[in-house]
């Protein structure tokens, strides 16, 4: 039991648990963001289509 | 013939020049011609001859009331998918002994309006639809004339989502289970079993998968013969295609010729259903150019009309034809020089991407010009929205040589009707 709580201890203080100051994004999201964006604007601009029918 | 076509450099309707109607009416503008309505119906009523039956014109396609005056005093019958469609038809003077009722979600305050006035049939979609229909009908008092869609799965040869006879849409009931429907409908006595109906598909122009479809629809008429039950009618809805660029589309004649053939001796009504086939090409759209804009990657003629006016194009990239009203007659002031015909989008206002009316048209353009959008009279007007708070167009119909406003240009008011601003701030 002890061991284990001194292996989550330690887990916490190499993640930066209770660290200050700005939070840093990951490079990877914020790659992942603009790509979300990209995506977004591309949709905007196709024209929407549907087949005619009437029936 | 066509009834728009260029004489003396200008592009007519009937004997009217278009460039005098948009003087005279605006743009942008339907403009309808009478002969071309009269022409188009009378195609299907001579070929039906004198077979029993009736040409039911598809009043979703064009609904104008004048329209539909038209086709009434032709003798039409009339497909109908809504109360307001019986109201337009009544309002025209058409008979309601000759109106059809079609549509998957009719109310039950629609089905009591239809028995009441007297219309010939309802084509029915569903288990639910019958249990609905006979109480309408004990609730009118009158017997309801009834019909089953029925869903005869034959390949349309064109688009999948065009083709309704297939199993994967809303519509119809699957023909291999239609004799348990048919005896469904038979446990109710406010209903009366008339006929039976299909449509497999829209703007069509191969007779081959009607004439499968009416193959199965007559096996399934024999079955039920067997069950006794007995039709009167067999209405194989409309969907024959028109020509709006190249499209070549079966003849008339030879199509009722193989619809007689395939029925004779059997002492069945025959109903068809035309809508696009009567209007599409009886009407056009009138539209002034207002800018041109060249660009680097594409040349704009921005006009006056726009998808909320005719939506074909931006919803279903459909191509119609667009001509100038007048041919060559730019005067240049400076040197008496005809603008150079360059490819032109030809654009509209409304603030969507998808707004255009063609794409690369090879046009000599001006600002000002008068274009007349082609093959408008079916899907057009009956589409046309508010959309940017644009007030919807006028519509004429052209007699010989003589113009009718048969719809006036919207109004600011038109727009706002039914609008509340709040009391209370």
């Amino acid at each position: 039991m002890r061991v284990t709580l001194l292996y989550c201890l330690c887990l916490l203080v190499l993640n930066g648990c209770g660290q200050k100051g700005p939070l840093k994004l990951p490079q990877k999201e914020t790659l992942s963001y603009t790509t979300k964006m990209s995506t977004s604007l591309t949709i905007g601009v196709v024209p929407f289509k549907k087949e005619e029918n009437h029936v | 013939m066509s009834n728009f076509e260029y004489q003396n450099g200008q592009l007519m309707a009937e004997k009217c020049t278009l460039s005098s109607i948009a003087t005279t009416y605006g743009t942008p503008t339907f403009v309808y011609s009478k002969s071309a309505i009269e022409q188009a119906y009378m195609n299907y009523a001579n070929a039906l001859g004198e077979h029993s039956g009736m040409i039911c014109y598809a009043v979703k396609a064009n609904s104008n009331i004048a329209v539909l005056q038209v086709l009434a005093k032709c003798g039409a019958g009339f497909d109908i998918v809504s109360k307001g469609e019986l109201q337009r038809v009544l309002k025209a003077g058409g008979d309601p002994a000759r109106i059809i009722f079609s549509g998957v979600g009719k109310t039950t305050a629609e089905m009591v309006f239809a028995i009441r006035a007297g219309i010939a049939c309802f084509n029915v979609e569903s288990h639910a639809e019958i249990a609905r229909l006979a109480a309408a009908a004990a609730t009118a008092g009158i017997n309801a004339p009834v019909s089953l869609r029925v869903n005869p799965n034959v390949d349309a040869k064109t688009h999948p989502y065009i083709s309704t006879g297939l199993k994967e849409n809303k519509f119809g009931i699957d023909i291999l289970h239609a004799l348990e429907v048919y005896q469904y409908a038979k446990t109710f006595e406010t209903l009366d079993i008339v006929g039976v109906d299909c449509h497999i598909g829209s703007q069509l122009t191969d007779t081959t998968p009607f004439i499968d479809a009416l193959d199965k629809v007559l096996e399934l008429v024999d079955t039920l013969a067997k069950n006794d039950i007995h039709l009167k009618h067999i209405d194989l809805g409309g969907g024959i295609g028109v020509t709006y660029k190249d499209e070549v589309p079966p003849s008339i004649s030879d199509y009722l010729a193989s619809i007689k053939t395939k029925i004779a001796g059997r002492n069945l009504s025959l109903i068809l259903e035309p809508g696009r086939s009567i209007v599409a090409n009886a009407g056009v759209l009138l539209t002034e150019v207002e800018y041109l804009k060249p660009t680097e990657h594409k040349d704009f003629a921005i006009v006056d009309a726009a998808m909320n006016d005719n939506i074909r194009p931006a919803l279903y990239q459909a191509w119609q034809d667009i001509l100038p009203v007048k041919q060559n007659t730019h005067n240049n002031a400076d040197n008496n020089t005809q603008p150079e015909a360059k490819n032109w989008d030809i654009v509209g206002p409304v603030c969507e991407t998808g707004d255009f009316l063609g794409k690369d048209r090879t046009l000599a353009l001006q600002q000002g010009d008068i274009l007349a959008m082609m093959s408008a009279g079916a899907y057009g007007f009956v589409m046309s929205s508010n959309y940017n708070s644009r007030t919807r167009a006028a519509e004429v119909l052209i007699d010989k040589d003589k113009p009718y406003l048969v719809r006036k240009r919207e109004t600011f008011d038109d727009l706002i009707n039914g609008e509340q601003l709040l009391q209370h701030i």
